[in-house]
């Protein structure tokens, strides 16, 4: 085996060749012309013609190209790719190539509709029109970047009988496939290494395998090795949601309309997914008898937008709570209390009325409130608003604080074919050696894998390696999002561990235990109306308090406070830190503006446990609440409803000027 | 352009363009691998290198810059002893930076501590503004930074004394 793995960028080879990507400056049109000067000979220039396969990458029955010689789909759509003994000379030669395109209009607008589905009961339309009192707003998440991460990229080694691809991917078994379909070169001569790739968010899910190809390609037509690493901004889907909830005379919601709406780009990947994620970020936790939920992925002329932050699941949830957190303010209540008086945690309810497990939202509640004094300080800013309102005084401060308060699912939704031959495998040899096999080895969760086999056959937790391999000894344990590691592949070896412990002792050594993952077998939107359709839940609750500085207009942060359910605890320190930090990024891509280390907030994060056997990931769900808390705070510094993401101080700025 | 400077304490000349960035030349040119970066432009600041002991973003420092210069990357670095305090430092504070940052973070403290061994939290935080990872609390990163300041500091007093 070998030893832990190196970035994509520290990798080098003799001989190797540095790739760069021509791609198209236009976002709509035809190629007309490509004329490529004569390059010196160790110079590889790859186009559509070069494939000796299917020329995309393919997830189930969705494709995108990989290079294209004829329509142009989006700005940034590979075109060539050109492999050169250096980067620059790669970049010059790829520079001096001219193209001419017919250009036509391009189509940013939402209008393509990819997949629709509705859910509903009742007759929602009926009750919205008889109630009095309806809120309707439009919650709208624009495109985020992810940007700082890990080089996203592939090294292609071609060997006498093999060919080696260290590729920097959430995924290696697809970059395989996909090598496979392309180049036309077997699975069993293709071996793929996954290289570190932390800190990512969800940008190294499809394209670590588009680059493995273009390497592929060039390694077997110039018979040297081949990288390519590449920095083209991976965004993630703009997603609106425009929901209509109507209120009865006691403030009670009692009809909710709900339309999705998520652009994915020129080639959406993984639709149904996002469908899934998105109806259930949207649902809220309060039963309704009437409601209706529409969901609709489009496709455009935008470059494909990637899995950033579990399948678009953030967007739906900050719709839901912040739709509360509008609600509490149009009725003037105590938003902490509001949500505590209809969340009794013993029968947590679905929008669509699916009971689910008993859920601990009343004390998460109470402990970010208790901690942030956020009763006292949403009574001071409603106040100082109030104060404002009558006009210049001391007070005038712009000020507020905001709760929410939910769960993230996680791993997927449904049961895809490819799932069936997931799996992870743990050998114990002499002197109480175990070491853990999974496609997943570079996971940030290896210190919870280690801590379950040690409590499970009581071996020093020293003794216990992750071991990182390749595709052609480490089995297939599918992609590394939506949490799985922690949700789907801890409970895995927990299995191996107990049957190993059953053998243990009266077998010879090394016992060898593979277990396989079962998921559930199901169509989700059929069965909408009786459960959630995922692994497992982490709930949470968080408190942000922001100060709108006059000066900058700039969201200055006086305190984040969270709470957590992540079942089985482990590494409490490490989890916290790997939460502050998921916490920051969003934080600065909620600002639209980089944080620099001093004026980084203090971020306070409590757990609580109730007793689960497994561990839970609290990163997807903080992303949602950080954001409807954050809203309904600067909401109520500036008394208006904020229903947009980004927020950055221009906006807030218009929004003073329009006040 | 024929650019010559001493790389982690060996001569290098190079034939180069003048203005290849520093981060170019060292991960394409002399095989340095200890370098992340994540931006190329001078926002992540994950790409430090010591130039002449001071602490550079290498994707902004263009190749004609280095002529004569002494460079040193995390490879020579972590076999130092500055490093070993520094290490040792932030292991005491309980801060440890991840895989990706590590190697930019021990170089930007070496800067700090390497002038004034007890810095004061605002220059310390100012500094790592460089670094735009954010695995370690702000508070994390002074008292790493403050605990290897006192260990460098501890060192040059035992090395007067003597």
């Amino acid at each position: 085996m070998a030893q832990k793995t190196e970035f994509i960028s520290a990798l080098h080879e003799p001989e190797m060749l540095h790739g760069t990507i021509v791609r198209s400056p236009i976002s709509r049109g035809r190629i007309t012309s490509l004329d490529i000067p004569r390059f010196p000979e160790e110079v590889v220039v790859i186009s559509s013609h070069d494939i000796p396969g299917s020329n995309a990458v393919r997830i189930l029955h969705d494709t995108m190209p990989l290079l294209t010689h004829d329509i142009i789909q989006y700005t940034g759509q590979p075109i060539l790719a050109v492999f050169a003994p250096t980067l620059e000379q790669a970049q010059v030669c790829a520079s001096s190539i001219a193209m001419q395109f017919d250009t036509l209009p391009p189509d940013f607008e939402q209008q393509r509709i990819f997949t629709d589905s509705t859910v509903s009961h009742g007759d929602a339309d009926a009750v919205l029109s008889e109630t009095e009192q309806v809120i309707e707003r439009t919650y709208v998440t624009k495109e985020k970047q992810s940007s700082f991460t890990a080089p996203t990229g592939a090294l292609t080694i071609p060997e006498e009988k093999r060919i080696i691809v260290h590729a920097s991917t959430q995924w290696p078994f697809h970059v395989r496939s996909c090598i496979g379909e392309v180049c036309g070169v077997q699975k069993r001569k293709t071996v793929v290494r996954p290289t570190a790739y932390s800190p990512n968010y969800g940008e190294k899910l499809i394209y670590p395998s588009l680059y493995g190809c273009l390497t592929t390609l060039a390694a077997v037509k110039s018979g040297r090795p081949a990288r390519l690493i590449d920095r083209y901004p991976a965004l993630s889907p703009r997603v609106s949601v425009h929901r209509k909830t109507a209120f009865n005379a006691q403030g009670d919601p009692v009809a909710e309309d709900i339309l999705v709406t998520a652009d994915l780009g020129a080639f959406p990947l993984f639709a149904e997914e996002i469908t899934e994620h998105l109806r259930a970020g949207v649902m809220g936790y309060i039963p309704m008898d009437s409601y209706r939920i529409r969901v609709r992925t489009t496709y455009s002329s935008n470059p494909p937008r990637y899995h950033f932050d579990g399948f678009c699941y953030y967007a739906g949830l900050f719709s839901s709570e912040a739709q509360v957190s509008a609600a509490c303010r149009n009725l003037s209540v105590n938003p902490a209390q509001w949500r505590i008086n209809r969340y009794s945690s013993s029968k947590i309810r679905l929008l669509n009325g699916a009971a689910m497990k008993p859920a601990p939202v009343e004390e998460l509640i109470q402990r970010v409130a208790a901690k942030s004094d956020f009763n006292r300080k949403h009574a001071a800013c409603t106040m100082n608003q109030i104060q404002r309102g009558r006009g210049p005084s001391f007070t005038g401060y712009l000020r507020g604080i905001g709760i929410s308060a939910g769960y993230a699912p996680n791993g997927f939704s449904r049961n895809y074919p490819w799932e069936k031959q997931y799996s992870v495998m743990v050998r114990l040899e002499e002197n109480s050696r175990l070491s853990i096999h999974t496609s997943l080895c570079n996971s940030g969760a290896s210190y919870a894998w280690k801590q379950t086999c040690s409590e499970i056959l009581g071996i020093p937790k020293e003794n216990i390696e992750i071991a990182y391999g390749d595709t052609s000894n480490l089995p297939n344990s599918g992609p590394h999002i939506l949490s799985r590691d922690i949700a789907v592949i801890t409970p895995l070896i927990k299995r191996c561990c107990e049957s190993i412990k059953s053998q243990r002792f009266k077998e010879p050594l090394p016992i060898v235990v593979k277990r396989g993952f079962k998921a559930k077998s199901h169509e989700p939107a059929k069965h909408f109306h009786t459960f959630l359709p995922f692994e497992t839940a982490c709930w949470a609750a968080v408190v942000v308090e922001v100060e709108i500085d006059s000066i900058s207009f700039m969201p200055e942060f006086r305190g984040i406070w969270c709470a957590l359910d992540c079942g089985t605890l482990f590494d409490e320190n490490l989890l916290r830190s790997n939460l502050r930090t998921k916490l920051l990024k969003d934080l600065q891509i909620t600002v639209g503006e980089r944080i620099t280390q001093e004026y980084m907030p203090k971020i306070d994060i409590q757990f609580i446990s109730r007793g689960s056997s497994v561990p839970l990931s609290g990163t997807q769900v903080l992303s949602g609440l950080f954001a409807s808390a954050f809203t309904s705070a600067v909401s109520q510094a500036l008394n208006t409803s904020i229903t947009n993401l980004p927020l950055s101080p221009p906006d807030i700025l218009s929004v003073l000027e329009d006040q | 352009m024929k650019i010559q400077f001493t790389l982690n304490g060996r001569q290098e000349v190079l034939h180069i363009s003048s203005d290849v960035p520093l981060l170019q030349l060292l991960t394409e040119y002399s095989g340095i691998s200890s370098i992340r970066p994540g931006c190329d432009r001078g926002r992540c600041g994950n790409c430090v290198v010591l130039v002449n002991d001071l602490p550079l973003l290498s994707c902004l420092v263009p190749a004609f810059d280095i002529r004569g210069r002494q460079i040193v990357t995390f490879e020579r670095f972590s076999q130092t002893r500055d490093f070993t305090e520094i290490q040792k430092g932030f292991t005491q504070a309980d801060a440890l930076p991840c895989s990706f940052c590590f190697a930019s973070k021990s170089m930007l403290t070496h800067g700090i501590i390497s002038g004034n061994t007890s810095p004061q939290p605002e220059e310390i935080l100012q500094a790592f503004s460089l670094n735009a990872c954010t695995c370690l609390e702000p508070s994390r990163i002074v008292q790493g930074v403050q605990q290897a300041g006192t260990l460098r500091g501890r060192r040059r007093r035992h090395g007067r004394r003597k």
